[in-house]
């Protein structure tokens, strides 16, 4: 038996808004390169990887690169279509599966090739090692809901507006999302951001239908199901809005997990 | 990695792949020491209830313990014939109930060949310490409403 190997859930983003075309990882730190995540002190196990843009998007590219601390290596490419964001159709986005251990010390950075905003959103998990004795996996984990309205109508993508707080992390997996209407709707969005404390970034949309609820016929519901999870870092907020000035339970579903002392 | 402990449907945590997490040879979070108690709830509704907003007559399905339930299944069986109409599920923590998920019931005629309608909510959801699952009738029909669920408790 090894010694136990506890996690703790780690999140990073950036917003990235100018172009970039190289694919040495040269460019100006925070200018037209940034730094996503710096992976911790036994190195961060990097989940996921998701693009959200802000905007209307034309066809380019999203880099991803390593910087070892000396050089900056490119890592993966993700080609960007040619999407015209509105009221009712999302902005582009895409949650790419990476399952890379970045080592110690080490920074994922991000470029985009043209002009843009981008939400870069990386989910991670660190992880130690209990040291007092080896024992096998004391995993506890405590289920955690959270419920809240929206109603008020918000077209902003960039987290401004009036936005509700749908679930704060103390270092959780959260499990789905609960969109569900509790009148009649007509075509809109229901908009999903990360908040670190300082900055808001939109992480997801979702289309709302023009639905005409009665006894027979339900009103809007749509459920965002994360697979294996989404870890999101103690201290961070989820928030939601709405497009259009219509009502909408959002009901969080999540763990929290713990070790013993 | 592969998870041979056959607790995929109990599993919320990671699926890393990582040779130096090696718990049991796994590389997971195997929530090892969790202890599951069997726990039922239901509800016979028969009150018409047109309110999306958490008002009206609810019917209490299930509040969960202090240390939470994992919900597996939701199951609605009809106690006679049916008119076209909906079931309505409600979260509530301390104060109002939310909906959050709601059923059509079709229009279904009970004989003694013919039998009433049932319906399965089949999904796995994890369910807050001391929240509560609400449940309404639309119209005016007799339902017993199930859920099934286990408590997570640790030593």
């Amino acid at each position: 038996m090894s010694a136990e190997t506890q996690y703790t859930a780690n999140t990073g983003f950036a917003t990235i808004n100018r172009p970039n075309t190289s694919l040495t990882g040269s460019g100006t730190l925070s200018y037209d390169i940034w730094d996503i995540l710096l992976a911790a002190s036994n190195g961060t196990f990097i989940k996921t990887v998701t693009i959200k843009s802000q905007g209307k998007t034309v066809q380019g590219m999203i880099r991803l690169f390593i910087y070892n601390g000396t050089y900056t290596r490119l890592f993966k490419e993700i080609e960007i279509p040619d999407i015209t964001q509105t009221a009712t159709a999302p902005a582009f986005e895409i949650t790419i599966p990476i399952n890379f251990t970045l080592q110690s010390g080490w920074n994922l950075r991000a470029t985009s090739d043209q002009s843009g905003t981008f939400n870069i959103i990386v989910e991670g998990q660190n992880w130690a090692y209990y040291g007092a004795s080896v024992r096998a996996d004391t995993t506890k984990f405590a289920p955690k809901n959270t419920m809240a309205n929206i109603a008020t109508g918000n077209s902003l993508l960039d987290g401004s507006g009036t936005t509700a707080t749908i679930l704060t992390s103390s270092g959780c997996n959260v499990l789905s999302i609960t969109i569900k209407a509790t009148g009649n709707t007509t075509a809109g969005m229901v908009r999903f951001f990360l908040y670190d404390g300082t900055y808001t970034k939109l992480l997801t949309e979702v289309p709302v239908d023009a639905t005409t609820q009665s006894g027979t016929s339900q009103a809007f519901y749509h459920k965002i199901v994360f697979n294996d999870g989404f870890a999101l870092k103690s201290g961070w907020t989820i928030k939601a809005s709405t497009q259009n000035s219509e009502s909408f339970n959002i009901l969080s579903e999540s763990v929290d997990w713990s070790y013993y002392a | 990695m592969y998870n041979n402990t056959g607790n995929e449907y109990a599993y919320a945590g990671l699926n890393i792949p990582i040779s130096s997490a090696n718990i049991d040879g796994t590389g997971l979070m195997l929530n090892e020491r969790v202890k599951y108690a069997g726990k039922i709830g239901y509800t016979q509704i028969s009150t018409a209830n047109t309110a999306l907003n958490g008002s009206g007559t609810l019917g209490t399905l299930i509040t969960a313990s202090a240390n939470g339930y994992m919900i597996k299944r939701i199951i609605i069986k009809a106690r006679g014939t049916t008119t076209q109409g909906m079931i309505r599920f409600f979260y509530q923590e301390a104060g109002n109930a939310y909906l959050f998920r709601e059923v059509n019931v079709p229009a279904v005629t009970q004989s003694a060949r013919d039998e009433t309608l049932i319906a399965v909510i089949d999904e796995i959801f994890y369910l807050k310490g001391s929240s509560t699952i609400k449940v309404s009738t639309h119209n005016g029909e007799f339902f017993v409403i199930y859920i099934e669920s286990v408590e997570l408790t640790y030593p």
